[in-house]
């Protein structure tokens, strides 16, 4: 037989007791769940902004007037989307004083591929001029993108090597971006030369006609010279070239400072429930562990009778609801991370801001205040608990529960 | 009535508890009032008297668990009158063992993990001595028996053998037979007999005149002080049976006889 310690005793009681013991877990289990997900999720977003402004590459994006949002929507959330731009503006807007360099991109929207579910974001970049995914996919690929093949996003299953087909042609995956937080995740680069081929594909699946081929573009990315203020610029391109080119600017420190308002304010959100659940959760520790102490008055009244010191009974208290604590924890956090982690890109695209996964250490960080959250609040409140009672001289507890 | 079977050597003659002039006092109520009793090593005494009368404020003054307002409380030459609540705790752990009419076992665990955490609390648990308290009470065998699985007499029986197997220099007991039916009652009266025979002291509150009846001595207490000292003249060389005691007469507990 096993030798009867306060840790077996705290074990019988655990298992034969086991509405209350999952009951109390379960308390647990949602403070921990709470406050291991609200630091997941705030982290996650936090580290997306710092990856977009990163990322990001270009000071100014130029799209068809009409386009911005769908040009944003692409970039930070990976939504599909087709839109081209009248290839001269590329000349004109390179002309404009300020602008340091200016690179074309094609966005074509796939309506199907063999490794995802969903429609992908074909991205063509011009290898000679670009200047904002060059630098972050050189490191994936043996120099220039070739015609035909292309690097897909973090977020697409096709291993390098293997072969995707888009409106029935193939090409060729050589790379393999590591993971944004964006719209980049989804998407797939191509050199433009590809891209314009994949565009005439999408026209022709879609019945449309593109009128040139060899211009084709869909935006015009503008890096600002030194000195130069960004916005000035976008508005010195609009007032040249708008009216003529029917042009429209995201520039991207408004649509950074948009997306970090929306994380600021989606993060205040997950702070203001986050301490409601902590604070809802603590008050119904106090009670749950209150009333399961009240509960077991005879019982502790009896150690006390038998010898065990106010500090054995408080010791004993302490460490059956550490456990509990312990247990409540780590289900918390096992269901948050089942729920958070496999649905990153449903979060992601439901409260549209960038959203990437934070590192090891962070996440490690996030459990192990999420712990030790739970086990000052469980034990602290069947402490309060355990003081008020072991204060009580031995004949009044016991004669409460005759 | 026989006389008493067993041996009295000079130490049985000491006085194991001595209360001088105590009285517990609650507001203007005196719960005992200016109260004197001497109990020798190894006697059986039983406290009688109607409710309100003191009788559990005795008790629990006795074992440690309040203390008294008045007076002097001596347990085993040690006076323990102004013990802190940490050093009551180890008096009671160390000379008192308890025994109460609501049996208080400690409902997951087993019978003989009953016994062995009151090891536990007073030193080291060790099974087979366990095992062999709970054989003394009869129950070797329901050793592995929750309390859900036990009977009334059978959990008591287990409360008998957790109050002893620390060696207490006093068994206090608190309505031992109160929950029980007849067999039980008995059962529980004769392992008293049992303890006694073999130098135990005991001290037994009860309402039961037949459970009084069987102790050495009854006394009895009325409106917080000891109105009836009474001797009783039994036989414990053979088994108790309960029916063969008429029990003490109201007149003889209310002082009229």
């Amino acid at each position: 037989m096993k030798p009867v310690t306060s840790m077996t005793i705290v074990k019988s009681s655990l298992f034969r007791r086991p509405l209350r013991s999952i009951g109390l877990s379960a308390v647990v289990a949602l403070l921990c769940a709470a406050i291991f997900g609200g630091l997941i999720l705030s982290s996650s977003m936090n580290r997306g902004l710092d990856t977009l402004e990163k990322r990001l590459g270009a000071d100014v994006m130029v799209v068809r007037y009409g386009y911005e949002s769908k040009a944003q929507g692409a970039i930070l959330r990976g939504e599909p989307t087709t839109f081209y731009l009248d290839p001269g503006a590329l000349d004109a807007i390179s002309q404009v004083e300020g602008v340091a360099a200016a690179s074309p991109q094609i966005y074509v929207a796939t309506l199907s591929a063999g490794c995802c579910s969903y429609p992908l974001q074909l991205i063509g970049i011009d290898p000679d001029t670009d200047f904002t995914v060059t630098p972050w996919i050189t490191g994936q690929i043996k120099g220039a993108l070739a015609d035909g093949e292309i690097v897909v996003g973090s977020k697409i299953s096709a291993d390098v090597g293997s072969e995707l087909q888009f409106f029935k042609r193939v090409y060729k995956v050589v790379g393999r971006l590591e993971n944004t937080g964006m719209g980049f995740d989804t998407s797939i680069f191509m050199n433009i030369t590809t891209a314009k081929q994949a565009a005439h594909d999408a026209a022709r699946v879609s019945s449309q006609e593109l009128q040139d081929n060899d211009d084709l573009i869909s935006a015009v990315l503008v890096d600002v010279a030194d000195g130069y203020d960004v916005k000035e610029v976008a508005n010195n391109i609009l007032r040249a070239h708008a009216a003529e080119y029917h042009l429209d600017t995201v520039v991207s420190d408004n649509m950074f400072n948009e997306v970090s308002s929306s994380i600021r304010n989606f993060t205040s959100y997950i702070r203001f429930f986050e301490i409601m659940i902590a604070v809802l959760t603590v008050l119904i520790l106090l009670i749950v562990f209150s009333v399961t102490i009240n509960s077991r008055r005879a019982e502790f009244s009896m150690y006390r009778v038998i010898g065990a010191t106010k500090g054995r009974i408080f010791s004993l208290i302490l460490l059956e609801s550490f456990v509990i604590s312990i247990i409540g924890a780590v289900i918390g956090i096992v269901v948050m991370s089942e729920i958070i982690f496999p649905f990153s890109n449903a979060i992601s695209q439901s409260i549209g801001v960038p959203f990437l996964m934070p590192s090891v250490a962070t996440i490690l960080s996030a459990v192990a205040v999420s712990i030790l959250a739970a086990v000052i609040c469980g034990p602290g409140a069947s402490a309060l608990c355990a003081a008020k009672f072991t204060s009580k001289e031995v004949y009044s507890t016991m004669r409460e529960v005759m | 009535m026989a006389d008493k079977s067993k041996s009295v050597t000079a130490q049985d003659n000491e006085d194991i508890l001595v209360l001088e002039g105590v009285s517990k006092i609650y507001g203007e109520l005196k719960a005992l009032n200016n109260v004197d009793l001497k109990v020798k090593k190894g006697e059986w005494v039983a406290i009688m008297g109607p409710s309100g009368s003191g009788k559990s404020t005795m008790m629990n003054i006795i074992g440690g668990m309040d203390k008294a307002s008045e007076g002097r409380v001596i347990l085993d030459g040690m006076d323990i009158t102004k013990e802190s609540a940490k050093s009551l705790t180890n008096i009671r752990r160390d000379k008192i063992g308890l025994i109460f009419q609501q049996f208080h076992m400690v409902n997951y665990l087993t019978a003989v993990e009953n016994v062995m955490v009151a090891q536990y609390y007073h030193s080291m648990p060790d099974e087979e001595e366990a095992l062999q308290a709970l054989d003394r009470v009869g129950l070797k065998e329901r050793a592995k028996h929750y309390p859900s699985q036990l009977s009334g007499g059978e959990q008591q029986r287990v409360c008998i053998a957790r109050a002893l197997i620390n060696y207490p220099k006093i068994l206090l007991a608190d309505e031992p037979t109160g929950n029980l039916d007849e067999t039980n009652e008995n059962v529980v009266v004769e392992i008293f007999r049992q303890l006694h025979n073999e130098g135990s002291t005991i001290i037994v509150v009860t309402h039961d005149p037949e459970v009084a009846a069987v102790a050495e001595r009854t006394i009895v207490l009325e409106h917080g002080r000891i109105t009836k000292n009474i001797i009783n003249h039994n036989d414990y060389s053979k088994p108790i049976n309960l029916r063969d005691y008429e029990g003490l007469s109201d007149e003889m507990l209310l002082g009229k006889g």
